[in-house]
């Protein structure tokens, strides 16, 4: 369909593709009965379908799992003899014309393993989200990956625009940079883990993955650091010092009011000339924050 | 197949000539990319095919300090090989300064005479002699960089398996700003060394076979860290004595290893069912830790005494598992359920400290002594959903989860958090898709330890947020409409309410409200369009109690609240015209990004967000004097025109404006005149405003 297509445009957005419109389209199932007709008939018709599926991995004859090494179109679009007889009344297998459902059923006859693996069941797959919705064979419009838009951040933004924003924050990883993409720390396919995060069982198992220095173990451990790093940091960005959450010493005084300065209100008057608050704030002091080994390190001062 | 017979080879460069005109941080502006004036090669790519060999090369950023080369080699079904070299560089400031010299990793010293003349000075001439010192030191560049060696191997013996090895070395190099003190009234500032290595290592086998798919994997994480303590010279003491030494020292991260093992089996089962088992165990050990002595006053470490041990002999144990069972039986119905647990099994033995020493000053006794307690989590989750798609498009999910935390040495023992859900999703259509969520969740503690709250002086009434009794209501909505053939509108919103019932101090509620409205559209086939604008609403009230140890500890009158609110707006526009002129390409993009944070500082009753159990009586505390709120703004545009000369070579003028402001109250250049209060020695770290100019003169050729 023209709106199907409209999402292999620049700027199109990927949300708004149609996934099934079986009740009003052609059929998804090929014809029980149709056998098999072979690539050169199909591209007889159809040879803009050839585009970047020519230079993508399903073209690829010598891999024995390619569709290229089987039924080549009809690996994945069904047997064709039918619509050969009756092209306009026999429809093969039309993505557009698909449920999420058997969209994806036919993607994961081949991609069930390695990063797919645990792709039922997870949030997308849950939520009706199809291989589709990002990714497209014929036109692609990414680097890698085959995705509709250029970027895995575009991609993602389509539903995940609050989370893509936080990366334009004075506090971000290098995203925007183009030396991290959302796939470095999530795998959208599914994981073992929360959050879809790739590496470990836990968010600061994640986190700590890359960031081994904040791993321990420690004598005296922060312990909302090992409970989980994004009580204190979002790691999409943020516009305080190394995307916090909150701006110390606001930040700490939501746990920290014991007697003496933690629970001092540090108003304009005491920010201008108070050592515990300006510059880094609290942190200038309690530099060992996610732990020490020092003896003295209890308040993380040492 | 001619693509497995033929020897092909193509690729693409885009290099030229690169020039900016930049005022205020440059720093910030290349935070983590090196934008140098000159000759740049900003891609490289090739790829070809030789006698079944599909062959792969990448550069960017060629002789840059972000320089990225990527290789690759595979033989189609039997093999895949990639490797790549990146660097990322954190360029944090160019205005620091800091007399500190640094010859020994770690060791940060003061000429002993500067030392010597500071300490003589009368007190009252000593910040003034300080601010001097810093004042006439260096400018150096606050920095680190990340070098990446990565490399990934997949062997496929046969079609239904696979054996694969990943090994990836980053080595960290640099320096990150770090504070200590020497009381409460006299910090320093560093640049602490970063000199780490982490090697990580994963090898894992696959198979299918049947309905069945078996995955057994090994992980091996080696990280090295060179500098595992620092000392700072102490510019007001030349020599150590009882109270003052002539240096401190603190502890950064030990050295430390992890290794573990992985099993997963997933089967099909009938019914277009999945059962998928998942397990993992590792542990993490220190590499032969030490722990530090007690002070690096000579004066007083006698009266130290000796370590409870001088090795760490850290170790943890992590296991996982995780169960999951999939079915769709019918059209009208799919269950997920999953079971996922994770044990955070902290085996360090406890340290004892029976004495107390203050920022390597003065030692006296603990009474009782200070013991070390290994915090340590268990995790046990569950989630159910049921989604339901009766009829048309739209789906229906009901969903129930419980997550279980067991900690040790938190306030509470154990939490429970049970969520209730509602998810609709209508995808179908072609006109509209709506996708939304409504998530009611109730965390409550057991097992409360109010003694935790008194050891550390902290009111009984404290509930640290992360673990407190929590109400959570969140809705999230999502709706796409094509009225009109290749134009979409996009609308979303996401809504919080997190209530902290039960915490008369400490962070009492925390609400967010989010919402986008946007559009992409496709006038015709060589024209894209796109507009989005986002608003960020984040607010958060805490609850504190201002007092010194006594009455005023008991004092309702002194209590006083936070009331934060981060407002957020983002714009993203793009545009990109193909063929707008014979032979011409033009794209344009702008983002903006504006957010503005307010802490204000109530005393006495909050309105509307007083707990009953909250005793409310008039404020005895003055009145705070406001603070100005913390304001940054990004804003960054980009002009691309490509003029196609023919099918292989292109000429592209592109033209980057880019524009930061920033107002923190203790961050920016007006807040570091403040830096120079006291005997402070600090490093000038500061956030600065920047706009700046990059135009660049592109040929790309391609092949």
């Amino acid at each position: 369909t023209m709106r199907a297509n409209s999402a292999a445009t620049p700027g199109a957005e990927i949300s708004a593709v149609p996934q099934n419109t079986a009740r009003t389209a052609a059929p998804a199932q090929a014809p029980s009965d149709a056998t098999y007709v072979g690539q050169d008939t199909c591209l007889s018709c159809h040879d803009e379908a050839m585009g970047a599926y020519k230079d993508s991995p399903h073209h690829v004859a010598a891999d024995p799992r390619s569709p290229a090494a089987t039924q080549g179109c009809e690996s994945c679009h069904g047997p064709g003899s039918k619509h050969v007889e009756d092209p306009t009344g026999v429809k093969p297998m039309l993505f557009s014309a698909m449920t999420a459902e058997q969209a994806d059923a036919t993607c994961t006859t081949c991609h069930s393993k390695g990063e797919h693996a645990l792709w039922d069941g997870s949030q997308h797959e849950a939520r009706g989200v199809a291989c589709i919705t990002c990714h497209s064979v014929h036109t692609p419009m990414s680097e890698a990956g085959s995705l509709k838009k250029k970027t895995q951040t575009d991609i993602c933004a389509s539903c995940h625009r609050d989370k893509v924003s936080k990366v334009d924050r004075s506090g971000h990883m290098p995203v925007r940079e183009g030396k991290m993409e959302c796939s470095t720390c999530h795998n959208i396919h599914g994981t073992t883990n929360v959050k879809l995060l790739r590496a470990g069982d836990s968010v600061a198992d994640s986190c700590v993955s890359c960031h081994a220095d904040k791993r321990g173990p420690f004598l005296w451990e922060h312990a909302p650091g090992r409970d989980g790093c994004v009580t204190c940091h979002d790691p999409h960005g943020s516009s305080n010092d190394r995307m916090l959450v909150s701006k110390p010493p606001a930040l700490c005084q939501q746990c920290h009011i014991a007697t003496r300065h933690p629970s001092t209100i540090y108003d304009a008057g005491l920010v201008a000339t108070s050592a515990r608050v300006f510059a880094r704030s609290c942190v200038t002091c309690h530099s060992t924050i996610h732990g020490s080994n020092h003896p003295a390190g209890n308040m993380f001062v040492r | 197949q001619e693509t497995t017979t033929s020897n092909t080879s193509s690729g693409w460069v885009d290099f030229g000539v690169r020039g900016s005109s930049l005022t205020g941080d440059a720093s910030r502006y290349e935070r983590y990319r090196d934008l140098g004036d000159g000759l740049f090669l900003e891609t490289f790519r090739w790829k070809a095919q030789r006698d079944g060999w599909f062959l792969n090369a990448g550069a960017d950023h060629v002789a840059r300090r972000d320089q990225r080369y990527t290789v690759g080699v595979a033989r189609p079904g039997t093999f895949k090989g990639w490797a790549q070299w990146d660097q990322i560089p954190m360029l944090l400031s160019r205005t620091t300064r800091t007399p500190y010299s640094s010859t020994v990793p770690g060791e940060f010293r003061l000429d002993d005479a500067i030392q010597a003349q500071l300490q003589a000075l009368p007190a009252s001439q000593r910040s003034a002699a300080v601010q001097a010192l810093v004042n006439g030191s260096p400018l150096f560049d606050l920095k680190s960089q990340r070098h990446s060696a990565a490399g990934k191997f997949e062997f496929m013996p046969t079609t239904n398996s696979s054996l694969k090895v990943s090994v990836k070395q980053d080595y960290r190099e640099g320096a990150q700003p770090f504070g200590a003190g020497f009381g409460h009234s006299q910090l320093v500032e560093f640049a602490a060394p970063i000199d780490h290595k982490l090697t990580n290592f994963e090898a894992s086998a696959e198979l299918e076979r049947g309905p069945a798919l078996f995955r057994a994997g090994y992980m091996g994480s080696w990280f090295t860290n060179e500098v595992t303590s620092v000392i700072f010279d102490n510019p007001l003491r030349a020599t150590d004595i009882a109270g003052a030494p002539s240096s401190g020292r603190l502890g950064l991260p030990v050295s430390s290893t992890q290794l573990g093992v992985n099993g997963m089996v997933s089967v099909k089962l009938p019914q277009k069912s999945r059962l998928t088992a998942y397990a993992t165990l590792s542990t993490l050990k220190d590499d032969s830790g030490m722990v530090l002595p007690h002070t690096s006053n000579t004066a007083v470490l006698a009266a130290a005494g000796p370590l409870d041990r001088t090795s760490l002999n850290g170790e943890a144990k992590i296991s996982g598992l995780n169960l999951n069972f999939t079915s769709r039986p019918s059209k009208l119905l799919s269950l997920n359920a999953r079971m996922r647990y994770y044990d955070y099994d902290n085996r360090i033995p406890s340290f004892t400290v029976p004495i107390r020493v203050s920022y390597d000053a003065n030692v006296s006794v603990r009474n009782p002594p200070l013991h070390t307690a290994g915090y340590g989590v268990t995790r046990l989750n569950l989630d159910a959903d049921v989604r339901f798609t009766p009829k048309g498009p739209a789906a229906l999910t009901l969903g129930y989860g419980r997550y279980s935390d067991e900690r040790t040495y938190r306030i509470f023992e154990e939490t429970v958090d049970n969520v209730m859900r509602v998810k609709l999703d209508t995808i179908s259509t072609g006109l509209f898709t709506v996708r939304a969520v409504y998530e009611h969740a109730q965390r409550r503690g057991e097992g409360f330890d109010v003694n935790a709250l008194i050891h550390a002086n902290e009111q009984p009434g404290m509930r640290h947020y992360d673990v407190a009794n929590r109400d959570r209501d969140r809705f999230t909505v999502m709706a796409s409409f094509m009225p009109v053939t290749n134009w979409a509108l996009n609308l979303s919103s996401a809504i919080g309410r997190d209530d902290y019932l039960n915490s008369e101090f400490g962070l009492r509620d925390n609400n967010h409200d989010v919402y986008t409205i946007g559009f992409d559209g496709s006038p015709s086939e060589t024209v894209g369009l796109g507009l989005s604008y986002s608003y960020e609403d984040y607010r958060s009230l805490s609850r504190s109690r201002q007092a010194n140890p006594g009455v005023q500890f008991f004092d309702p009158s002194r209590n006083w609240a936070t009331d934060a609110n981060d407002k957020a707006h983002s714009v993203v526009a793009n545009a990109e015209f193909k063929r707008i002129a014979e032979k011409v390409d033009l794209a344009l993009s702008y983002d903006y990004n504006r957010t503005r944070a307010t802490y204000e500082y109530i005393t006495g009753a909050v309105p509307d967000r007083t707990l009953p159990l909250e005793a409310v009586v008039p404020t005895t505390l003055p009145t705070p004097t406001a603070l100005p709120p913390v304001k940054s703004e990004l804003s960054r545009g980009t002009v691309d025109a490509t003029y196609h000369i023919n099918n292989r070579i292109a000429l592209a003028v592109s033209y980057w404006y880019d524009k930061y402001d920033v107002q923190d109250f203790t961050l920016d250049s007006q807040a570091q005149q403040t830096l120079t209060a006291g005997n402070n020695m600090l490093l000038y770290y500061t956030y600065a405003p920047y706009t700046a100019h990059t135009t660049w003169g592109r040929v790309i050729v391609r092949w």
